[in-house]
């Protein structure tokens, strides 16, 4: 019985009936509709957090390559995420199992490899839950509190808005975030599931709300609301002084070079992370062949779209230069720009409508995706855990489920522990300003699973020759999926060689990061052969657990 | 004593082959599959004109010219777990229209390959030094197989028997399972069930030296989630996936509870590989990525001396 076989009839049909899909069927066990495309387009949405990350490529972009054109960083970065996007859906196709790169490197180049991947994927991730939870204080609710206190004319609100984004209260609240997570997934996989299909629809209402402001509003009325909104509760500056005083303190507005895009074009691709998300649910994917491709397609069209759409009106609206005198001013003048918050897109859309029911919305779908974020990057902690104690490579006890819940709480107890103490470290020490490069944590785990594609062909014949025709194809007889491989690699390499040039986009990039980075994935590697050593005096050999039986 | 146990590997030539070849390459001294080893679809090979034959296999369209194209393909089906049948566009036609043509069909084609596995089994495990290698139906096998498998030299066939594994261990079958939706060979109501496992089960010697090997896991022990269906078969699906729920069997956990055998050895339910306790009682679900050729098992080290489970850990073959 399968959650990943095709379309069958009911349980008192004919002892065999047939499908229009080509096949005759026969009455048998698993038959059953799986998850469908609409299904898959849903979960990556969820994977790249639409609304989250909307909010802060402004952030993004004006501290990491200011002079760089946004719209044409988003659509190259577009173009090129193509090359990452075929890559998994391919390798989906042809390993169509849940698990992502950890199958794909563990079965096509070394279990060592694959582990080691995961491992350093596992750290980002859990550093992720840190980050994210204090993201959702500082620029969902405290930015929730300004706008909705500006529309409502509450001081209150505004002075919450202002005070919430100290470290105790990000503390705190992140902590109120990571515990609330906890307590949801101890519910188990029912409640889990409810909670996210009801939070899903504000978040993505509330993102539809922000494209409808940004396409109903002028620069003038944006200038207006925004002057007033300063004049009322901040510190008296109009958008008019803000372009003036960074002008003064040094910033000059630089053309749009050929080179800055090319160091802003991996942003153009961070924002789409997640969206091959499905690729670790793949096992459970109808038609994995086809909806993978498809439906990640699909999804990365839409992203572009939304994306495209909701930055062209907000830098024609707000203004490039203006985003750029803020951040420039936050970074070099000693009162900063006078802003209360960080300039993420949701603050200036808050501003924008003078409507109590659309900032409310925006503000709830805001702070909606980035706890959404936090569900997802537990649940494939969660998995990524489970994994390695069925294969092994960590303790049995990881995978004690709560009979009555159905509840992993031993691994999710780990989860918790392990972001409350990266949570804590980050508000209150500068050890992360330091040494924590997020962005090169995770790359490199995209970077490595670049070779999986690319080996794919020469060392895994047998997978290759069973993949659909599609996959299998070549170019001047070279693989595609190699050539993909190949595009993959080339990204991420850029990716990686801009967060190693740009701190504003991904954090340290000093000796301490370096031997961070290295630290991690040195110690997966440590802990892989530790392991081996460990089962291997247990009479087990966990490589051979792996490898496959020849047939013949 | 090392055991290989794997299940649910439905009809694929390319998983019984590496199953066979799973005692050495694990180091094992016996070899044991669970149970729903026949396939579940037929690829129609449609002979549309003359020397040309069209197919639609995983979502493609095969339109293929010569008998070396046409043999590779059919090695592509039979490696997936499905059989395939040449045959002009009327026969095709027809049998879409006759249930009980079409089920002699399916019965045919497993017969055959059944006959050819257990052909290959002889061979493969012939000698002085063969792996002793045990066999069951599970529930979605039509009762077809059963005297196929019984006459084979070197495979002994386990529905409703305990046998003894080479280091004295009882082994007691039942590949039954509770109702599933679809209404399977071998599923039976849970009464009907308890009475069979209770059946062998009684005729077991000494249950702490035994393993049951039940092809339905035990009801609600996280080796049995399947997929919640809601009407005509749709998975129910929510944001955060697809909606799992405990399908196993209630009479099959009591029997575990009850008798507290060393292992119970289980399979069905192939997204829900895992391991876990009831009571001393290790249970295990190798889990089935069959359509891959990728054989799931089980290696299982028995403590003879301790007489306890010293590893049981899942592969991927």
């Amino acid at each position: 019985m399968s959650t990943s076989e095709s379309v069958g009839g009911p349980g008192d049909a004919p002892a065999a009936s047939t499908t229009s899909g080509g096949l005759f069927l026969r009455r048998s066990s698993g038959l059953v509709r799986e998850f469908g495309g609409k299904d898959v387009f849903v979960f990556n949405t969820i994977g790249y957090a639409l609304g989250l990350v909307l909010g802060i490529i402004p952030l993004l972009m004006a501290g990491a390559v200011p002079e760089a054109n946004v719209l044409l960083t988003v659509a190259l970065g577009t173009v090129l995420t193509v090359a990452n996007a075929m890559t998994y859906a391919y390798l989906s196709a042809a390993m169509p199992r849940s698990g992502g790169e950890y199958v794909y490197l563990g079965r096509v180049v070394h279990p060592a490899a694959g582990f080691t991947a995961n491992w350093g994927f596992q750290w980002s991730q859990l550093l992720g839950l840190g980050l994210y939870a204090s993201f959702t204080v500082n620029f969902g609710i405290a930015v929730a509190f300004l706008t909705l206190g500006n529309v409502l004319d509450s001081a209150g609100l505004v002075s919450a808005g202002e005070n919430v984004s100290g470290d105790w209260w990000t503390f705190g609240l992140g902590t109120a975030m990571i515990v609330s997570v906890l307590v949801v997934l101890s519910m188990g996989p029912r409640v889990v599931r409810r909670v996210l299909n009801v939070l899903f629809i504000p978040a993505i209402i509330g993102s539809f709300v922000t494209l409808l402001v940004l396409l109903t509003t002028t620069r003038s009325e944006f200038v207006s609301r925004f002057n007033t909104f300063m004049a009322d509760r901040a510190d008296g500056q109009t958008y008019q002084s803000i372009l003036s005083a960074a002008d003064k303190a040094g910033y000059v507005e630089k053309a749009s070079t050929v080179g800055a895009l090319l160091l802003a074009v991996p942003i153009g691709y961070y924002i789409y992370i997640g969206f091959t998300y499905s690729t670790y649910i793949g096992g459970e994917v109808k038609e994995p062949a086809r909806t993978q491709p498809r439906m990640i397609a699909a999804t990365l069209a839409f992203a572009a779209v939304m994306y495209l759409l909701c930055l062209w009106r907000f830098y024609d609206i707000v203004g490039q230069d203006f985003i750029n005198s803020v951040i420039y001013l936050n970074d070099n003048a000693k009162g900063g720009s006078g802003l209360p918050v960080d300039p993420v897109l949701n603050f200036f859309t808050g501003i924008m409508t003078g409507s109590t029911i659309l900032n409310v919305l925006m503000a709830i779908s805001f702070f909606l995706w980035n706890f959404l974020l936090l569900f997802v990057i537990a649940m494939v902690c969660t998995r990524n855990l489970f994994a390695w104690s069925v294969d092994r490579v960590a303790p049995d006890a990881l995978t004690k489920v709560d009979r009555r819940f159905h509840a992993p709480w031993v691994a999710t107890l780990v989860i918790i522990a392990c972001a409350e103490i990266l949570l804590a470290l980050f508000v209150f020490t500068t050890i992360f300003d330091n040494v924590s490069n997020y962005i090169v944590l995770f790359s490199i785990a995209f970077w490595m699973a670049s070779f999986a594609a690319i080996l794919l062909p020469t060392r895994r014949p047998e997978i290759f020759a069973a993949a659909p025709d599609y996959v299998q194809r070549r170019v001047g007889g070279v693989p595609v999926i190699t050539l993909l491989g190949i595009g993959n690699l080339v990204l991420f390499s850029m990716v990686l060689y801009s967060a190693f040039k740009l701190p504003a986009f991904s954090g340290p990039t000093g000796s301490g990061a370096v031997l961070f980075v290295i630290g991690v994935y040195v110690s997966g590697v440590v802990w892989y052969l530790a392991a081996k050593a460990i089962q291997k005096r247990r009479g087990v050999d966990i490589e051979l657990l792996y490898r496959e039986i020849p047939p013949e | 004593m090392r055991l290989f146990y794997a299940s649910d590997i439905h009809g694929s030539d390319r998983c019984f082959k590496k199953f066979l070849n799973a005692g050495k390459f694990y180091s094992a001294d016996a070899i044991l599959v669970g149970g729903d080893i026949t396939g579940k679809a037929i690829v129609p090979l449609v002979e549309t004109a003359p020397g040309e034959v069209r197919a639609t296999f995983l979502g493609s369209e095969h339109v293929l010219g010569s008998a070396e194209e046409i043999a590779a393909l059919e090695q592509r089906i039979a490696d997936t777990g499905y059989y395939s049948h040449r045959c002009g566009p009327d026969e095709e036609a027809a049998l879409r229209d006759d249930p009980d043509a079409l089920h002699a069909l399916f019965v045919r084609r497993i017969v055959e390959r059944m006959e050819r596995w257990m052909e290959l089994a002889d061979q493969r495990l012939s000698g002085a030094d063969g792996m002793p290698c045990f066999m069951n139906a599970g529930n979605d096998d039509p009762p077809e197989v059963d005297a196929v498998i019984d006459a084979a030299a070197r495979v002994e066939f386990l529905e409703g028997r305990v046998v003894r594994l080479p280091n004295g261990i009882e082994v007691a079958s039942c590949g039954y399972a509770n109702k599933t939706p679809w209404n399977c060979p071998r599923d039976v109501e849970e009464p009907e069930l308890a009475r069979r496992l209770d059946s062998v089960a009684g005729a077991v010697e000494d249950p702490s030296w035994a393993m049951f090997n039940f092809h339905c896991p035990p009801y609600d022990s996280q080796i049995d989630q399947g997929p919640r269906l809601g009407e005509d078969f749709q998975l129910r699906q929510t944001a955060g996936g697809i909606e799992m729920h405990a399908v196993g069997s209630t009479a099959c956990r009591e029997v575990i509870e009850r008798d507290q055998p060393l292992m119970g050895l289980h399979g069905h339910l192939h997204e829900s590989r895992g391991t876990v306790k009831i009571g001393r009682t290790v249970c295990v679900n190798p889990g089935s990525e069959y359509t891959e050729g990728i054989l799931r098992g089980a290696l299982i080290d028995v403590h003879d001396r301790k007489r306890k489970v010293k590893n049981c850990v899942l592969t991927t073959g």
